[in-house]
């Protein structure tokens, strides 16, 4: 559901950055496993809200991005898959998440005259 | 846009549910505090000129690519960032307290609001309806009531038009009481200082692994409805095996927020939090 308000934000922020709106061809987003935000529900909403807004009707490319860890009993730091992933060198999940959460703009496309 | 602070309406609520119910902006935008929207517009601005169609080029369009790099969630996260200000500049603890709708949530901040009274003061999220807040200034803290008209999630705007209408001069702690529900709001820094969630046993003990996003980013998780755990297949031990397998910091407390059970001892955690933050 939180999706449509993401879709809305990033339409917002690009907005605010730009100065206005313009017809816009491409939006590459990296999302992290753990930011909690579907990319197929994200690319349903925004294209739904994109063209409404008078942002034409952009690809959305969306990378997926890691995350890291740094283990809290051996310090080893490692790639977080998913919140159930432990330490592979001790197995312990005490542990210090360093990315994974974001949902970064990279760029945009746009139409110039 | 909103008129007084050139915010985006569409920001603050879905844009479908707005058309809805005919959104109107009725609060009254008195910006005589740190609550500011005009943005420093430091960003760099790394033009460079992208694919370009030469062999339609006479109605080709010329594209633009313009390399970003800051969060989807910017605008939220510079509300947040004033909010945490503010805060912080009037020495108050703040708290993001997150649930599923029927945790007990308003049931523990009327405990709450009877030992702390107006040392506390409660911002309360809902759907629709002010009862929350009528139930806790009741019981003896000032509470202010959003209506979220349908959003699922509190966002840091809509936070810091609220704050602008408490008193907060005996205030050391502000709870912000969160739209129940254990997935979106996880996403959403509103400027607090710790995001606190209820787990109730009648929810069962299997919650904390199905909605990793709430409770890995908790730093308090209270167990709640104890008093009548023994009557539900409730393991509490595997509930917190679980909460600190997700964030082995964080704190648990036990309680049953009907009974009064547990509550003043989560609130001393807090005072000793607040006197932390302060010092």
């Amino acid at each position: 559901m939180h999706e449509l308000s993401i879709a809305e934000g990033i339409l917002s922020a690009i907005e605010q950055h730009i100065g206005g709106k313009k017809i816009l061809t491409r939006i590459t987003l990296s999302i992290g496993p753990l930011a909690g935000i579907s990319a197929d529900s994200l690319e349903f909403w925004f294209s739904e809200i994109a063209k409404t807004r008078g942002f034409g009707t952009p690809a959305l490319e969306i990378i997926k991005t890691k995350a890291e860890a740094l283990c809290a009993q051996c310090s080893e730091t490692y790639d977080l898959s998913s919140f159930y992933t432990g330490c592979p060198k001790c197995e312990s999940l005490e542990r210090t998440v360093s990315s994974g959460y974001e949902c970064v703009i990279d760029s945009i496309e746009m139409e110039t005259e | 846009m909103c008129e007084e602070c050139g915010c985006s309406e569409l920001y603050e609520e879905p844009m479908n549910i707005k058309e809805a119910h005919g959104h109107h902006h009725d609060h009254e935008h008195n910006h005589d505090h740190t609550h500011h929207h005009d943005h420093t517009h430091d960003h760099h601005h790394q033009e460079n000129i992208g694919a370009f169609d030469q062999e339609s080029s006479i109605n080709a369009k010329h594209l633009k690519t313009m390399e970003l790099g800051f969060s989807a969630l910017k605008k939220n996260d510079e509300y947040a960032a004033q909010n945490r200000s503010f805060f912080s500049e009037r020495n108050v603890l703040s708290i993001n307290l997150i649930s599923s709708p029927g945790s007990g949530k308003t049931t523990l901040l009327e405990q709450m609001a009877r030992q702390l009274g107006q040392s506390m003061a409660v911002i309360v999220g809902d759907i629709q309806t002010r009862r929350d807040a009528e139930r806790i200034e009741a019981c003896g803290s000032p509470a202010y009531q959003i209506e979220t008209m349908g959003a699922c999630h509190l966002d840091a705007h809509s936070v810091g038009h609220a704050l602008e209408k408490l008193d907060f001069k005996n205030v050391k702690i502000c709870i912000i009481e969160n739209v129940g529900n254990l997935v979106c709001p996880a996403a959403y820094d509103l400027g607090e200082d710790l995001k606190v969630a209820i787990l109730s046993a009648p929810e069962g003990d299997d919650k904390v692994l199905k909605y990793p996003s709430i409770f890995s980013r908790a730093a308090i998780v209270l167990i709640n409805k104890m008093d009548i755990a023994q009557y539900l297949d409730f393991d509490v031990e595997k509930v917190k095996k679980e909460c600190k397998s997700l964030n082995h910091l964080c704190d648990i407390f036990s309680m049953a927020a009907k009974t009064g059970q547990g509550v003043e001892d989560f609130c001393q955690f807090l005072k000793i939090k607040r006197a932390q933050k302060t010092n």
